[in-house]
């Protein structure tokens, strides 16, 4: 090989001229908002789910037990004397002997084999989780039976249950394709639809939704969608707006990003603070700040709950934010905790 | 949906009595819950030897938890104030290994509510696993865990 | 796991223009000397990092972020390149030479400026037939083994390295005139 000229006149030559090439080279000032035009055209509602909120969203008229029938018919609901009778004879409505799952009522056409359960399209049964409590199963659901000890697990994989569980916290346990559910102590209905995506919404006490090792703790009053594929759902209150809990499934599960964010916190009002400190892992940069802004403006940071060490998320301040917050266990009156726990015990939730 | 109106008179009528009933009738102590961490669930309770779960019962006050590592090593009781991380989810600790791997050790864990209290057992046995886990009766019985209980414990671990 | 990197997981946008701003001069030096054009090399990169988006989900953290977002590049160029339906003319002109569109050669992220001398290299790496200006780059620049671009680039390990040699070889040539 012959070498003229000023070029690369030997191996040794080439090789130092290619080291010294950069490894970066600045792209075009409009490569980033030609990207974020690409993603946000992408993003977009989920569709195709039955349980995702449209514009006429009417969440309790979704979410109506399917024991619609009048309480008379799953037997005595005691009055206000008859409750204190009760409490005071010790009557027990939903103690159900032993540890293991047992149907208590059922109407209309059921399959149960090898664990797996399944309603048909008229059926509706009252299942015992042993002595925890019971989860009534509506028309149209599979559910299988996990085990029963040392923790009564089950996983729903298409329909809705409604749990009612009496129980210390963390022994019941529902598995669904997008998220883990976590009882706290409480009732909930919980539906899964055929592409498994689920909704739960709390009527007392907390419940704890665990996938991707994230989590969101539901309180009373309030909901949350999962998906498969993400974390779960940031909860939303019953009251939320709909334009907050739209904003919310774009953020959640279509990248809705800081725009998303944005109308949330525009919406958000006192009995939002919940969805709001959820956001705060949720975010970061501006976006986290201002959820911050906002959080604090509607529930005023308690004492070492402070801007940069929230903003750090740091986790006791987080902890003792949360603590403080209206829906938090740590705001509910330890004899309403106590209240909810014997009601439940006496089965009228 | 359940008739509102019987769930709120019998809450009210309830809240009466929890009200004046001393609370430790009501059987809602705090509770704890032990978890073996899943292997890399999340970074938060990445290197965990155990993960600490406490909930709140139905008593007024703070939740706290606490815990200390009672070992037995080469015939000498050993004594050691355990540092419990938050987690990003309240109420939820992780523990990592602050004790030795030589001799037998009990993880006594404990919830505090006001006045009201709970305590795990977490056995590890010679090898430096977890050999049991003994958490609070979990039907409203508060039954204190006692340092006979723990040294009994230890004393099992050590026998294998 | 680097939390912009979780929070770009979980779908924050912001987090993943932060992203953005570290890796993409990487990205887009990789794009332009694979691809040799800079009108493609924009297209690919935006490719790169919107593929990158929809996968990151997936990204467990079991090797570093740049080095998936690297290897990703890498696939969606030559996925790009494989997918071709009409041969691309590659005819380098001043225009076309690597960072004249548009910004100033010597930009932030880029370690020092466009000599004529550097010119020269990347217009012959550009100039260089397709087969080869890939495995030069991947060999050469961005410090690949053959066993690693036979795997992404579906030739064999020998193929890779008298690709490598033929490129070296024209490289030569071009700079000696």
């Amino acid at each position: 090989m012959s070498h003229t000229g000023t070029g690369a006149r030997d191996p040794d030559d080439l090789a130092a001229r290619i080291e010294s090439l950069p490894r970066t080279i600045a792209p075009p000032p409009d490569l980033w908002p030609g990207i974020a035009a690409r993603l946000n055209a992408a993003a977009r509602i989920p569709a195709a789910s039955p349980l995702v909120p449209s514009p006429a969203w009417n969440l309790r008229h979704g979410l109506r037990s399917p024991f619609a029938a009048p309480p008379s018919a799953w037997g005595v609901r005691p009055a206000l004397a008859a409750g204190l009778v009760l409490l005071v004879a010790g009557v027990v409505a939903l103690r159900h002997g032993g540890e293991r799952w047992h149907v208590v009522q059922a109407s209309g056409a059921y399959s149960l084999a090898a664990g797996r359960l399944e309603t048909s399209a008229g059926s509706r049964l009252r299942l015992a989780v042993g002595r925890l409590g019971v989860v009534d199963v509506a028309p149209r659901t599979r559910i299988r039976l996990l085990s029963a000890r040392p923790e009564h697990r089950l996983a729903l994989d298409a329909g809705r249950i409604e749990a009612r569980i009496a129980a210390p916290p963390r022994l019941f346990y529902v598995e669904t394709p997008a998220a883990t559910a976590v009882d706290l102590g409480c009732a909930y209905t919980l539906a899964v639809d055929s592409g498994g995506g689920g909704l739960i919404h709390v009527t007392v006490g907390w419940v704890e939704l665990r996938r991707l090792g994230e989590t969101s703790i539901v309180p009373f009053n309030m909901s949350a969608y999962t998906r498969p594929g993400f974390a779960p759902g940031t909860p939303f209150a019953d009251r939320a707006s709909d334009s907050l809990k739209a904003a919310l499934v774009r953020f959640d599960f279509a990248r809705g990003g800081s725009a998303a964010a944005a109308v949330v916190l525009r919406e958000a009002r006192v009995n939002d603070a919940i969805t709001l400190w959820h956001l705060l892992r949720r975010t970061s940069g501006a976006t986290r700040v201002a959820v911050y802004r906002r959080l604090a403006a509607l529930a005023a940071p308690p004492a070492g709950a402070g801007e940069t060490q929230v903003l750090a998320l740091d986790r006791r301040a987080l902890e003792a934010w949360w603590e403080s917050l209206p829906g938090s266990p740590g705001t509910l009156p330890w004899w309403q905790r106590a209240a909810v726990r014997v009601a439940a015990w006496l089965g009228v939730l | 949906m359940p008739n509102r109106l019987l769930v709120t008179t019998t809450l009210a009528a309830t809240a009466l009595l929890a009200a004046a009933a001393p609370t430790p009738a009501l059987g809602c102590p705090p509770s704890l819950s032990i978890e073996r961490p899943k292997p890399a669930e999340s970074a938060d309770t990445s290197g965990a030897f155990v993960v600490v779960h406490a909930n709140r019962g139905c008593h007024p006050g703070q939740l706290t938890v606490t815990g200390t590592a009672e070992g037995m090593v080469a015939g000498s009781r050993r004594s050691i104030t355990l540092d419990l991380a938050r987690t990003d989810t309240p109420g939820v600790y992780v523990v990592r290994r602050q004790w030795p791997r030589e001799g037998v050790w009990v993880l006594r864990l404990t919830v505090t509510e006001g006045d009201g209290h709970a305590t795990a057992l977490v056995g590890i046995g010679p090898s430096g696993e977890i050999a049991t886990i003994r958490e609070p009766a979990r039907h409203g019985e508060i039954r204190d865990v006692s340092d006979a209980d723990v040294a009994a414990l230890l004393r099992s671990l050590a026998a294998g | 796991m680097n939390e912009q990197v979780r929070r770009a997981q979980l779908g924050d946008q912001d987090a993943f223009e932060q992203l953005y701003r570290l890796h993409a001069g990487r990205v887009y030096a990789l794009c332009l000397r694979l691809a040799g054009d800079a009108v493609e090399a924009r297209r690919l990169a935006q490719d790169a990092f919107v593929r990158a988006w929809e996968r990151l989900p997936g990204f467990r953290g079991d090797s570093a972020f740049a080095s998936w977002l690297h290897r990703l590049t890498v696939n969606v160029v030559l996925a790009d390149r494989r997918a071709a339906s009409r041969r691309r003319r590659r005819v380098v002109t001043e225009g076309d030479a690597p960072g004249a569109e548009g910004s100033a050669p010597a930009a932030e992220g880029t370690a020092g400026a466009w000599t004529p001398e550097r010119l020269d290299l990347e217009r012959a790496i550009a100039a260089l037939p397709p087969g080869a200006r890939a495995v030069f780059v991947l060999f050469d620049i961005e410090g690949y083994g053959h066993e690693e671009i036979a795997a992404m680039t579906g030739i064999a390990p020998g193929t890779s390295k008298a690709q490598l040699h033929r490129a070296r070889r024209l490289l030569r040539e071009a700079l000696s005139r």
